[in-house]
């Protein structure tokens, strides 16, 4: 399997009046060819940041790109001129957006929103390009016939489908979904996760699912990268991650899950807040909530260390079994 | 309790109508219907209109005789006579009957109202969409540009640019729409400004729209709103800058019977004679009050949103 994407050293920044926001600080990642890849961290880790960095749909300014390469098939995104780029967004690369209540353009039918997105790709007819938004649509779930119908005439399960349907109308080779399913409710979160999956597999498409829930992530991902401060803290698969979780945050996320099992009073939340994106700490981001920060954290930097397979952590202290730790309190 | 039930059967009537298969155009005039104002402004201005045509064919036909000979004629005798069943709305200063004269304003009254005011959009809307969607030092150039068109009060700068072209209709036309095209880009920035950070943009943005298709399908459709309400506010106020800059002699010219003109010239006999300022003010009010249902009732039905 040949690398679809591969992203080096990714720096970004938002110039504000109060100063800088570091958002991205040197991001290594890459995905491979009909690939899920689960991005996971808490809100403000740079998740998104990260998707419209790859669209190159960051608004500039207060944006800055610092330093850094995005390569899709060999050619580096951050160099494309305009009209470069605006043939990758929509054919080659998707974006699936957090809420489908204000992701389509209310005064369009949904119909015409899919054919927009075929028009503006591929030399198609009005009539064609209608007829194949028609087979987008039944292909997601929803009746052809409704394609006349208005954003607002849909439930937020079907919108996001609508949604989807946009993303895959030109058969991309990335799908970028930023959040798809926090605005649904947990059966249609299924459902639409489902479908995401086969469709996925029809179309050999690789997907990059940013999410806040772990459990999404075991059920639909390949590889996982935990993001914490605009760093990728752990990368691996999700076998790895799940079963030989190293790093502190990622333990913490874990020991986070209330155990269904387990007769639990309290939740068990990473104490304090991330660090602020205007002031990094000199060390390692994390030290400030980690329990088994040492005086080095304070004053160094940690890089990732490989620890076996495609497994790699971002701690001084990957190679002990921290794990242990946590379960004595 | 007879006209509840007629209600709710227009408004099944109304959701069922609403088809699948019809343009956004006909299911606007399809929600339009059932809104009585509406449909009442809307009855104004097409009888308004009627008469323009009428006044206009009449003219054609005649060969301008009768307007010649009832609208400009003047006829001392009948000098300021009170609504008499030869002269249902009375006679003006010069004895012209009243009812032709402001039959026959109509057509520049309106017409110069709506066009001063279109062109007022057609040079403001663009610019205030351009500044409003780029933003940053585009944004700042177009409206420090309008900021000095405000700075000026409205009617001195349509002095000074009929001053400096001439006075004709032509003319008043483009010092009103130079002069009005500030506010028009300034309630299309902001329109404009509240819809581009909308996410549907941004995804737009993520399929490989450009500017162009973003700027016409996504944000201006859904900016039109406010647009649509300054338009038809404007028709009227417009109407009244006609009649001031008449007034002071560099719009319309006498003998034309423009409604303001005519409002003007009857203040100076008002505690003698009602009749001339009371009825060409009653057909602007009438006519301004017409435009601003219309407005209200097609923003609500352009608006998907409100559509069963």
């Amino acid at each position: 399997m040949g690398k679809l994407l591969e992203i080096k050293d990714l720096r970004v920044q938002f110039e504000t009046s109060d100063g800088i926001v570091k958002a991205l600080n040197g991001i290594d990642i890459s995905l491979d060819e009909g690939m899920t890849l689960g991005l996971v961290g808490e809100t403000g880790a740079g998740k998104t940041t990260l998707a419209k960095s790859i669209m190159r749909i960051i608004p500039q300014p207060p944006g800055k790109i610092m330093s850094g390469e995005i390569l899709y098939g060999g050619s580096d995104i951050l160099k494309m001129d305009i009209n470069e780029i605006r043939n990758i967004r929509g054919r080659h690369i998707s974006m699936i957006f957090q809420d489908p209540m204000t992701s389509l353009n209310p005064v369009m039918t949904v119909g015409d929103q899919i054919a927009e997105t075929i028009k503006t790709h591929e030399k198609m007819s009005a009539v064609e390009a209608t007829r194949k938004s028609c087979e987008m649509l039944e292909l997601v779930g929803i009746k052809a016939d409704r394609a006349g119908d208005y954003p607002h005439q849909f439930s937020g399960g079907m919108k996001q489908r609508v949604v989807i349907a946009i993303a895959l109308a030109c058969n991309p080779k990335i799908l970028i979904a930023d959040e798809p399913t926090t605005a649904l409710d947990v059966t249609i979160q299924a459902q639409v996760l489902e479908m995401m999956q086969n469709l996925k597999r029809k179309f050999n498409t690789a997907t990059i699912l940013i999410t806040h829930d772990l459990g999404v992530v075991a059920q639909t991902c390949e590889k996982a990268a935990i993001i914490y401060a605009g760093e990728i803290v752990e990368y691996g698969t999700v076998h790895e991650i799940f079963k030989d979780m190293r790093h502190p945050y990622t333990i913490g996320l874990m020991n986070s899950i209330p155990k269904i099992h387990m007769d639990e009073k309290r939740l068990h939340p990473i104490e304090g807040l991330m660090p602020d994106p205007m002031a990094l700490p000199k060390g390692c981001n994390f030290c400030d909530r980690c329990r088994f920060a040492m005086e080095r954290c304070k004053t160094e930097e940690p890089s990732m260390v490989e620890a076996g397979g495609e497994h790699m952590v971002r701690c001084f202290r990957a190679m002990e079994n921290l794990r242990g730790g946590y379960g004595d309190e | 309790m007879f006209q509840s039930v007629r209600t709710r059967k227009a408004e099944i009537e109304t959701a069922e109508a609403v088809n699948r298969d019809r343009t956004l155009f006909e299911q606007a005039w399809i929600q339009f219907k059932y809104n009585r104002r509406a449909m009442l402004g809307l009855a104004i201005i097409v009888v308004l209109l009627l008469i323009v045509a009428g006044t206009i064919l009449t003219d054609l036909v005649t060969h301008e005789e009768v307007y010649n000979n009832y609208v400009v004629k003047q006829n001392l005798y009948m000098k300021l006579k009170g609504p008499s069943l030869e002269h249902p709305l009375g006679c003006d200063e010069f004895g012209r009957d009243m009812l032709f004269r402001i039959l026959w304003g109509t057509k520049y009254s309106l017409l110069l109202g709506f066009c001063a005011v279109t062109l007022a959009l057609l040079i403001g809307g663009p610019l205030g969409m351009i500044a409003g969607f780029y933003g940053g030092k585009t944004d700042n150039v177009i409206m420090r540009i309008m900021d000095v068109f405000m700075a000026c009060p409205f009617i001195l700068l349509a002095m000074a640019i009929v001053a400096a072209l001439g006075a004709s209709t032509v003319n008043l036309l483009i010092a009103l729409g130079v002069s009005g095209m500030a506010s028009f880009s300034r309630v299309t920035r902001a329109a404009v400004m509240s819809v581009k950070d909308k996410e549907f943009v941004e995804s737009a943005r993520a399929v490989g729209a450009n500017d162009f298709v973003i700027l016409i399908k996504y944000i201006l459709p859904n900016s039109m709103a406010p647009i649509l309400v300054q338009l038809t506010l404007r028709i009227g106020s417009s109407i009244l800058h006609v009649a001031g800059l008449s007034y002071i002699g560099l719009g319309v010219q006498p003998p034309i019977p423009e409604w303001g003109a005519i409002l003007t010239a009857a203040k100076v006999y008002m505690r003698d004679a009602w009749h001339i300022s009371v009825f060409p003010g009653l057909f602007l009010v009438i006519t301004v009050v017409a435009f601003n249902l219309f407005g209200d009732g097609l923003r609500d039905a352009l608006d998907p949103k409100l559509k069963r």
